[in-house]
């Protein structure tokens, strides 16, 4: 008679996950696959030539004919150039400081942005791994499942001749 | 100081028969046109506020009337309420410049934020596309496996059918 079949080798250790390998490869992707861009832009909204032209703020015209030339006008000249050229400081603070504001909410928006596109990518990838999975199980399942029953159908056979030769030879047995 | 922004055209339906597409129309920024106008009328007021405070000196022969230090307060007080409707001109034009640019922004996150929520729609669509494809797939499997399991049964039958008679015969 047949020995009795061997016990198939150990099984091993499990594979690692994010590693292909040999026994175990790897069905699906392996990493989700993603290219990101958004259209956010994080440049400085207000430019410099337009900074210049915000900050150029215009002197009062100064006409007095009787006051040129003396200490008087140099009083209101000062005053007057004083009162732009601080206006104009703060002109300037106040672009720069919406400048920065303005790039700071683009840039986390641009973050947030791009924070989803990467979420939907991993979506995508989940989805990518559990279809090739399931449908590489389902193969699997499939050409094991025919291997079962054509086993079965062969062991049906074999039995079946056996009984016809066994009814045989008891037939020859009773003849001698 | 700004008037309100007209809407030239102002939509109170929208209807598309697109699954995936984004809706927003664009930045929607407030009429530069105007701020421009309101920026101008500042600085006209800033000249002519100045200019006319200078000329209109006082008259008459009294105490300091048209005396020069008449003429240089008044000069200050003109200067200085020119210099400051000089400076909210540039004020106004510095608001133009960032009324303009702010409503970008806020239409990229809007329409960043549209783009994410139609991205997980589609992939909504695509898993409910696998889900039936991978339905079908299992399905195939099933429905051959048992065909060929009832036809297996049956040659088994068959089989042990035969063997019977056979083994009836001896």
């Amino acid at each position: 008679m047949k020995p009795v079949p061997e016990r198939p080798p150990p099984i091993g250790r499990a594979p690692v996950a994010g590693y292909d390998s040999r026994r175990f490869p790897v069905v699906g992707p392996m990493e989700p696959k993603g290219f990101y861009r958004s259209h956010i832009s994080t440049a400085e909204p207000l430019g410099q030539s337009v900074r210049d032209t915000i900050a150029a703020v215009k002197t009062p015209r100064l006409q007095d004919i009787r006051l040129i030339n003396s200490a008087g006008n140099n009083s209101r000249v000062g005053l007057a150039e004083a009162t732009a050229k601080t206006s104009s400081n703060a002109l300037r603070r106040s672009a720069d400081e919406f400048n920065t504001k303005y790039r700071t909410q683009a840039e986390q928006a641009r973050s947030q942005d791009i924070l989803s596109q990467r979420q939907n990518t991993q979506d995508q990838f989940r989805m990518d791994s559990g279809l090739a999975t399931f449908n590489f199980d389902t193969l699997t399942r499939f050409t094991q499942g025919v291997e079962d029953i054509y086993a079965r159908g062969k062991r049906a056979r074999s039995a079946a001749q056996a009984q016809i030769t066994a009814s045989f030879m008891r037939m020859l047995g009773g003849l001698f | 100081m700004f008037a309100q922004s007209g809407a030239g055209f102002l939509p109170s339906q929208f209807q598309t028969q697109k699954n995936y597409a984004t809706t927003l129309s664009g930045p929607i920024k407030p009429d530069q046109e105007l701020a421009r106008t309101n920026r101008n009328e500042s600085m006209a007021k800033a000249a002519f506020g100045g200019d006319m405070r200078q000329f209109n000196q006082q008259a008459g022969k009294g105490v300091e009337a048209g005396s020069k230090m008449s003429a240089f307060r008044a000069g200050l007080l003109a200067d200085s309420e020119a210099g400051k409707a000089y400076a909210q001109a540039q004020q106004d034009k510095l608001n133009m410049y960032a009324d303009q640019k702010a409503p970008e922004l806020a239409f990229q996150e809007k329409l960043a934020g549209e783009q994410g929520w139609l991205r997980e729609l589609l992939i909504d669509k695509k898993d409910v596309q696998n889900r039936e494809r991978m339905a079908s797939y299992k399905r195939k499997a099933d429905v051959d496996l048992q065909k060929y399991d009832r036809t297996m049964l049956d040659a088994q039958q068959s089989w042990e059918n035969e063997a019977t008679i056979v083994s009836s015969l001896f």
